[in-house]
């Protein structure tokens, strides 16, 4: 019977509940069609005091069951059991002891003793009631498919009755009255007024400020908003939409606003992703008066950029950006103005708010109190907490770990996110909500609030660069709309012009959805209205502006070209006149093309260095010569050489000599006494006393006459001019350059070489057939010109001169027998020392006379031979004895004879002879020398000569102490080139490799011209790196000579292998020849002589 | 006006995905130098919002490294991609017709299109598909998906002059394929001069160690700053994505660093292979050529051409992959050994084969 009747009040309570609510009786929530925001202020009479006591009588019976104490988890199954309908009394309730008796420190006690009465512990309340409670809002919230209002601020547990429980007929009168305030203040826009969610810290500090100097000081809402625990949050945000909510009506209200309007914007907490850094940013603003602001915070006085406007009596200050160094700083900051303080509220520091975590909006930067699904941000999570990957799986859609800020910041993570979508699984129905608000609590960030708004995106579509943040799209080239998110009826669509909103354009019913995005092709046909901006919009639920404009009829890119210059001063774009002295105190300045990834290559003297060079966002770069770190050559000239991965490039050169920059050289064809002629004009830097200078025109076979020289007069201030004939064969290339002055050791050397084949001369003879010989001539010029930068062709040209040369003064490389000769003159001699010393074993006999000519010998044991060839080519070089030894069919014996060398450099000869020491005996035949036990087994030494054995040949007896006539026979070609050089080069090695080496006096000059030429092509290479070099160098040229026409064929890497090795080389290389040519002669002499 | 139907969203959504690849340079291009994070966003953004999951970032990160490989973008030593002016690789012939390849800025091709048009010059764009291999696509990677666009400037013969007069005019630079060899960067590397403390970064510090025998050679150390290594980098995760915006560091070895572009980085890297005598490996299976992924730029762009106009030469899995004839092979091998110390061998790398891909899992 009393169930019976607990149910009938029950059921009473329920049609009551509906009632105030404007729910119609059995209308299931699903259906019916709620207002936006439903539950908050109801439309209605709040309940009467008795009213009230009865509804918490009913809602206690029904979760207790009066006469029985139920535990604590059947109450907590009760509640897990009730559905959103039937818990409307339940939420209504509690809503009601919040509006009496509620701020969160007092709320559970109030409701313990108002619905429990008592029955329960508050401890059980708090911490197992609750979040009971707040799933039975969040259940009713789902099911009224979204049209709850959703708290953002404020603690989960107890933000929904809170905010629910609206505010009372004081504190309404209480906003009413500051509301006025504002206005008069600041204007009736709205946008002046902090009312954004990113304004409620300056909102709480105006209101607060405001309240405790009225007489609403003591109102329920400037008790809630002391409260620092989560009410002043939770019930600003709401106050804030109550003033958004009735804006219109009070600036009807105020008739008297300021002639000259504040307009103060509190400052925004940024991250500017430019710098990786976070910005207290001061928003500009406006102040009454001519006054000069400035604005006071964390004990820092900034004077802020201001100006008067006198129409409107006001002064509007410019924006100003503090870095934060730290994460924890003072909340209060003001302007003053004219000895006025206005107070301004700084964001709270995450050190102050529980160990926040913060949210910054991708868009622009500002942090951000509350986020969109779908949406783009920079989130920077608190040290104490962690991002878990089911976390960031259940929040974001994209995540990615950013560098953290730099300074206080170091131990924050930071992340780029993308929101989760609203029809994404995660987010769909009561789990999602929940999953969403427990992972942001966890991480300390803001709640996710607009799940049940349809969201609209623009899809596809050329989306313009634009300023402001409505996107600008082609209006020939448009995007689709998608319309993503839950709603439950259908929706009217409207297409608005943004000037006049009221009217829509077209209207279209979207049907009802649960997810499933979908697509509309609003803008079917070209734009016409470009400029105009439109709007999409579901009433005031969703909406995207969109702005249309013309298609970009040229977009002009950047050019792949670069331009190394110096600034000096005010003068910019020098790139010519260049000393040393400019570089060191002007500024280099690149310019390119935006965020170029550069070289600097700088070279000259001992710099040889790379530096990277990163362009900015117009192109340009720049850098004071001592801010590079880098030394100045201590003297020039410098180059340096910008580039993009060598393919593109720009240099200078300084220097404090004359030179001659390519800029500043000029070529042009004039018509002087009836034929063409090349003018080169120019002017020098740096001339000095330099005053004559020559300029050489060349054809594509300069050897074959086409060479032309003209001196010309250098004026003081570096100008000169010069024509060169162009009659007698086609001009491609011209070379300018400094006259020598005598006793000069410095060879004539260009400063620059054009290219002069475009040239419009039309006189010339029809065809480059050769017109005289400057064979000479030109190989005079190769030195100097390979020394330049060469246009293509002329450095293939001066490379192939080279060879030419250099092979027509190679020796024919023949591949005969060996031939034996005897040794008498030094330059054999020396030679034959020189080859022993490479290491060379040489067969070698000793025979009593001498060959006249060099004949093939094929002598077989016994004979006698030096005992040490290295002792042999000592006593070569400088004279001596030396032991011989008796190489036998059984081996090899020494004899106590000895070979004895005199050597006479006056004479140029060297003379051998044996003194014996045992008895000695000379073929009279062949000449061979032997002991004289030995002259039975002589063999004969010459091929086909087989009467001169032991038996059948007789011998001349010398015996113990007596001279032998003897000469060293061996088979040592004397015009084998390859083994010549192979001498030569051996003994360059051999000097540059031993401290204490002597060369060789005949080798000297030669070794000494060598060394000077490489030396002047590779001035850091030690001697046996360089002679090394060149000993490759010959070998790369000898095997190309070898291969002969088969070097055509020669792969790409090959050939270029040969280029590289052989080019550097050159001078050396003749040089070298030259040697090698005059050796040859030498032996040639000595086997004629 | 009206809601389009299920066959008309899924052709829109062939089409957006097939013109991502310009999109993503078009976008790249307009809006200066970008973070991936914020190429990822804004192309999803454009993008409808229900695509498959394969369309996600790993997708754009491959968009990106095709684009970069092929000469059209460069990244920055802050990890933001940039557009490269216009530029065409080629020779303009007179007697045959001619095709250059146009690298760089999109934008250009209005301009070509509308002042070039007379002079028979047409640009062809091909769009090239290929698989895509991320964590996320494991099961997918035999979809074919969307890689980049190939734009190909075609002349005809005979107007050799005009063209290449009216191509300086536009500011349009000619690289002839020759010179992109002759500049491949070389190992004469100097060790920079700044020297700093390094920036206190939350994240994971790696050594580079030249002895390790596998390709990865970044080892996770707590303390480097008295270690000899030559190289450090920061990440901010362990995972692919941080492995993306690393940082990475010349060590002078007494805890001073020097930080470097992802470029020049590469080439240390590839100087202390050398100097360890522990050099890597290029391989060769049949006529695919696979170079490691951490060469310089120029290198994938010099391997592209030599694999032909129409881009087959791509990323996968750590290494850049282009079919190459047997003589453009050898050349390969040949200035890579030279240029880099890479040691040409037969076969495909590890991870290539059926167990390495069970490995990588």
């Amino acid at each position: 019977m009393i169930q019976a009747v607990e149910r009938e009040h029950w059921q009473l309570w329920q049609r009551r509940i509906r009632e105030l609510l404007d729910l119609p009786v059995d209308a299931p929530l699903t259906k019916a069609d709620l207002p936006r925001p439903w539950f908050l202020i109801p439309p209605g009479n709040e309940l009467a005091d008795d009213e009230a006591d009865d509804l918490c009588a009913a809602v206690r019976r029904h979760l207790l069951c009066t006469g029985s104490a139920p535990s604590v988890s059947t109450i907590i199954n009760r509640l897990k059991n009730l559905n959103s309908e039937d818990s409307l009394p339940l939420l209504y309730a509690m809503r009601h002891v919040a509006r009496t008796d509620g701020s969160i420190g007092r709320y559970w006690p109030a409701f313990r003793e108002q619905i429990t009465g008592n029955g329960v512990s508050l401890r059980d309340v708090q911490f197992r009631l609750a979040p009971e409670l707040a799933q039975l809002w969040l259940r009713l919230y789902v099911r009224s498919g979204g049209a709850l209002y959703y708290p953002r601020e404020g603690k989960r547990n107890i933000k929904w009755p809170l905010v629910h429980a609206g505010l009372l007929p004081q504190d309404e009168d209480a906003l009413c009255h500051f509301g006025h305030s504002i206005i008069s203040q600041s204007g009736p826009d709205r946008a002046s007024a902090p009312l954004g969610a990113d304004d409620l810290d300056q909102f709480l500090l105006l209101l607060t400020a405001w309240l405790d100097q009225s007489h609403y000081a003591t109102v329920r809402l400037a008790q809630l908003l002391r409260k620092h625990d989560g009410t002043a949050e939770a019930v600003g945000e709401f106050a804030q939409r109550w003033l958004r909510s009735q804006w219109q009506d009070l600036a009807a209200g105020v008739t008297n606003t300021q002639s000259s309007r504040l307009l103060l914007r509190s400052p925004r907490l940024v991250y500017d992703d430019a710098e990786n850094q976070l910005v207290l940013q001061l928003p500009g603003g406006r102040v009454p008066g001519k006054v000069a602001p400035s604005f006071i915070w964390d004990n820092q006085t900034c004077n802020l950029a201001a100006r008067y406007l006198p129409a409107e009596k006001a002064t509007e200050y410019d924006p100003y950006r503090i870095p934060l160094q730290r994460d924890s700083w003072e909340q209060g900051a003001t302007l003053v103005a004219d000895q006025i303080t206005y107070p301004l509220a700084v964001p709270r520091p995450p050190t102050a708010s529980g160990n926040a975590s913060l949210v910054f909006d991708a868009s622009n930067g500002q942090l951000t109190r509350g986020w969109r699904l779908g949406g783009e941000y920079f989130v920077l999570i608190h040290p104490g907490r962690s991002l878990t990957e089911a976390d960031s799986r259940a929040l974001f859609r994209h995540c990615t770990p950013l560098e953290s800020p730099g300074w206080g910041w170091q131990n924050y993570r930071l992340f780029a996110v993308e929101t989760i979508a609203p029809d994404t699984n995660s987010a769909r129905g009561l789990e999602g909500i929940e999953r969403l608000e427990k992972a942001t609590e966890r991480l300390g960030l803001p709640d996710f609030a607009h799940l049940w708004r349809p969201r609209l995106r623009l899809v596809g579509g050329d989306r313009l660069p634009s300023a402001g943040d409505v996107p600008t799209y082609s209006a020939t080239d448009r995007p689709y709309v998608e319309i993503v998110g839950h709603w439950r009826q259908t929706l009217p669509l409207r297409v608005l012009n943004r000037a006049t909103p009221d009217d829509a354009l077209v209207t279209l019913p979207i049907p009802p959805s649960s997810g499933s995005p979908l697509f509309v092709e609003v803008w079917p046909h070209p734009v016409v209205t470009s400029g105009q901006a439109q709007r999409i919009a579901f009433n005031e639920t969703a909406r995207q502006d969109i702005i249309f404009a013309d298609p970009p009829r040229s977009e002009t890119p950047s050019r792949l070209a670069l331009t190394l210059s110096i600034e000096l001063g005010d003068t910019r774009d020098r790139r010519e006149a260049l000393s040393l002295n400019d570089l060191l105190h002007g500024r280099l300045v690149v310019e390119a093309w935006p965020h170029a990834q550069l070289r600097l290559a700088l070279c000259g003297g001992d710099t040889q260095l790379t530096l990277p060079v990163e362009a900015d966002a117009t192109g340009c770069w720049q850098s004071r010569w001592g801010d590079l770190g880098v030394k100045l050559p201590s003297s020039g000239p410098l180059t340096a050489t910008l580039s993009w991965r060598g393919l593109v490039r720009s240099a200078l050169s300084f220097a404090d000599q004359p030179f001659l920059t390519r800029a500043d050289l000029r070529t042009d064809c004039v018509h002087i006494h009836g034929s063409y002629h090349v003018r080169v004009t120019g002017s020098v830097t740096n001339p000095g006393s330099l005053r004559t200078g020559w300029a050489i025109l060349l054809g594509s076979r300069p050897w074959a006459g086409q060479i032309r020289r003209q001196s010309f007069t250098i004026e003081r201030q570096g100008y000169f001019s010069a024509d060169l004939a162009a009659t007698a064969f086609y001009p491609r290339w011209a070379a300018v350059g400094p006259s020598v002055t005598l006793g000069q050791k410095q060879p004539w050397q260009p400063w620059q070489i054009v290219n002069v084949s475009d040239l419009p001369i039309t006189t010339a003879p029809p065809s480059d057939e050769a017109h005289g010989n400057n064979w000479d001539e030109w190989l005079q010029l190769l030195p100097q010109l390979r020394a330049c930068d060469l246009p293509q062709h002329l450095h293939e040209l001066v490379h192939s001169s080279y060879i030419e040369h250099l092979i027509s003064l190679l020796p024919k490389i023949a591949s005969t027998e060996p031939q034996w000769i005897t040794i008498n003159n030094m330059g054999i001699a020396e030679r034959l020392a020189a080859n022993l010393r490479a290491g060379n074993h040489l067969d070698m006999i000793l025979i009593g006379h001498r060959l006249y000519k060099p004949r093939l010998l094929t002598p077989s044991r016994p004979y006698l031979a030096p005992q040490s060839l290295a002792a042999l080519a000592d006593a070569l070089e400088h004279g001596g004895d030396i032991r011989l030894l008796c190489a036998r069919p059984s081996g090899d014996t020494w004899l106590s004879s000895v070979l004895s060398i005199t050597v006479d450099r006056a004479k140029e000869n060297c003379r051998l002879s044996i003194v014996a020491r045992e008895p000695l005996a000379i073929c009279k035949k062949c000449g061979l020398v032997l002991p004289q036990y030995e002259f039975d087994h002589h063999h004969p030494i010459a091929p086909g000569d087989s009467t001169c054995t032991g038996e059948r040949a007789t011998f001349t007896a010398y015996g113990k102490g007596q001279i032998v006539p003897a000469h060293l026979a061996l088979p040592f070609v004397p015009d084998d080139p390859a083994m010549v050089a192979q001498s030569l080069l051996a003994e360059c090695l051999r000097v540059a490799g031993e401290l204490d080496a002597e060369p060789t006096p005949a080798s000297a000059p030669w070794l000494r011209d060598l060394w000077l030429a490489l030396a002047h092509d590779d001035p850091d290479a030690s001697p046996p790196t360089a002679f090394s070099a060149l000993r490759d160098a010959h070998r790369e040229l000898f095997a190309y000579v070898a291969a002969g026409t088969a070097s055509s064929r020669w792969p790409h890497e090959r050939r270029a292998r040969f280029v590289r090795t052989t080019a550097r080389y050159y001078p050396a290389l003749i040089v070298f020849y030259r040697w090698l040519r005059h050796e040859l002669e030498l032996i040639d002499a000595a086997s004629h002589h | 006006m009206q809601p389009l139907t299920i066959e008309d969203v899924a052709a829109i959504n062939d089409g957006l995905i097939e013109s991502a690849p310009g999109r993503l340079l078009l976008n790249i291009a307009r809006q200066g130098a970008r973070y991936e994070y914020q190429l990822v966003s804004e192309l999803t953004r454009w993008l409808p919002s229900q695509l498959p999951e394969r369309y996600g970032r790993t997708w754009i990160a491959a968009l990106l490294d095709w684009s970069r490989a092929r000469g059209d973008i460069e990244r920055d030593r802050r990890n933001r991609f940039s557009c490269l002016p216009p530029y065409l690789i080629g020779e303009v012939q007179n007697g045959a017709p001619s095709a250059l390849i146009l690298c760089g800025d999109p934008r250009i091709e209005n301009t070509i299109r509308h002042e070039m048009t007379p002079l028979g010059i047409a640009i062809e764009h091909k769009l090239v598909l290929g698989r895509v291999r991320g964590d996320a696509l494991e099961d997918d990677a035999a979809v074919e998906m969307p890689l980049g666009i190939e734009r190909v400037v075609r002349a005809r013969a005979g107007m050799r002059t005009p063209i290449e007069e009216a191509f300086a005019r536009l500011g349009v630079t000619i690289l002839r394929p020759d010179d992109l060899a002759d500049s491949l960067p070389s190992l004469d590397l100097l060790v920079p001069m700044a020297a700093e403390h390094p920036p206190q970064l939350l994240g994971i510090w790696e050594r580079y160690d030249p002895t390790i025998l596998t390709d990865t050679r970044w080892l996770g150390v707590s303390e480097w700053s008295n270690s000899p290594a030559g190289l450090v980098r920061w990440r901010p995760s362990s995972d692919w994505q941080g492995e993306r915006i690393a940082r990475v560091f010349y060590h002078h070895g007494n805890g001073e660093v020097a930080e470097l572009s992802h470029e020049t980085a590469s080439l240390w890297q590839l100087q202390l292979d050398r100097a360890a005598d522990n050099t890597r490996v290029c391989w060769s299976a049949g006529t695919t050529f696979y170079v490691p992924g951490i060469l310089p730029t120029a290198v994938f762009q010099w391997l592209r051409l030599l694999a032909g106009p129409i881009g087959p030469a791509r990323f996968q899995r750590g290494w850049f992959v282009a079919p190459l004839d047997a003589t453009n092979l050898s050349r390969a091998h040949d200035i890579l050994s030279s240029l880099y110390g890479l040691r040409p061998q037969d076969g495909s790398p590890p991870q290539f084969s059926v167990g390495g891909r069970k490995n990588r899992r």
